[in-house]
């Protein structure tokens, strides 16, 4: 087993982020009273969200995904 | 999205009075506990690193901090935007003819009612608890003669306010019927 099961659960979960935030985004500019608000919020939203996974895109870019997971772990990994 | 400007079921000469929502202490809870849940994340984070140094230096444990961080602040962050679209889509339009009511209830549940400001019978307002005394948040309760009884505004901001509008136009409205002419 690889690390890269982790990546694609993770993907998983943002492939489901991406589909309801795309539908809370349309709802909003769809059914919501036309003001600054909703769009600077909406605006906002969208602009942290991107931050969030352009920095993690760029770790992610830099990571060995094929590095194999061993069971059993190394008990020096949780000494100070 | 909806335009004060083109109502739905516009009535000739309808004039907007008020726009009613829930008071901002609403948001700001939810606002708090976005906040609460992230800095939870990063002090538990924080406090995982400092009693385990090593796990940084381990590739496996840093990307998988790095996909759990990831994905965790992207769920507050949507939860915070769903707390948003909860809070702003509710709303009451208040005119010179009706009272347009607007409540989102979750993301794929929303309904809109109208009732004819002609068709008050009662107007209750009342301010319940600590923090709407304080702040002066509460619920405006409509009685109408129409098919739906009774509507709720709940925790809207200076419920008396809102209160004595809805009776002012619902008066101005029952003093232009009396004053129009009888059509024989």
């Amino acid at each position: 087993m690889t690390l890269q099961i982790f990546l694609y659960l993770y993907y998983a979960f943002l492939a489901v982020w991406a589909v309801i935030s795309i539908a809370a985004v349309y709802h909003v500019f769809r059914f919501s009273l036309a003001s600054m608000v909703s769009v600077f919020v909406s605006a906002l939203f969208i602009a942290v969200s991107c931050l969030i996974l352009l920095a993690s895109f760029r770790y992610i870019a830099g990571v060995n995904w094929q590095e194999p997971i061993n069971i059993i772990v190394d008990k020096n990994i949780f000494s100070n | 999205m909806l335009s004060l400007f083109k109502l739905p079921n516009s009535i000739e000469g309808e004039k907007i009075i008020q726009v009613v929502r829930k008071d901002f202490f609403i948001m700001f809870r939810k606002i708090v506990l976005a906040l609460f849940l992230a800095v939870l994340y990063v002090g538990l984070l924080f406090f995982i690193l400092e009693t385990n140094g090593n796990l940084l230096a381990n590739p496996i444990f840093s990307a998988l901090i790095v996909l759990a961080s990831s994905a965790y602040s992207l769920f507050v962050l949507l939860f915070f935007y769903f707390s948003f679209i909860d809070y702003y889509l509710d709303v009451s339009i208040v005119t010179s003819e009706r009272i347009i009511d607007i409540t989102q209830n979750g993301l794929f549940s929303r309904t809109i009612s109208e009732l004819k400001i002609g068709e008050i019978q009662d107007v209750t307002s009342s301010v319940v608890g600590i923090f709407p005394t304080i702040l002066r948040y509460g619920d405006v309760e409509v009685q109408t003669a129409g098919e739906r009884m009774r509507f709720l505004f709940d925790d809207v901001s200076d419920p008396d306010g809102v209160r004595d509008l809805i009776i002012k136009v619902a008066q101005e409205k029952r003093h232009e019927h009396r004053e129009e002419p009888a059509h024989i």
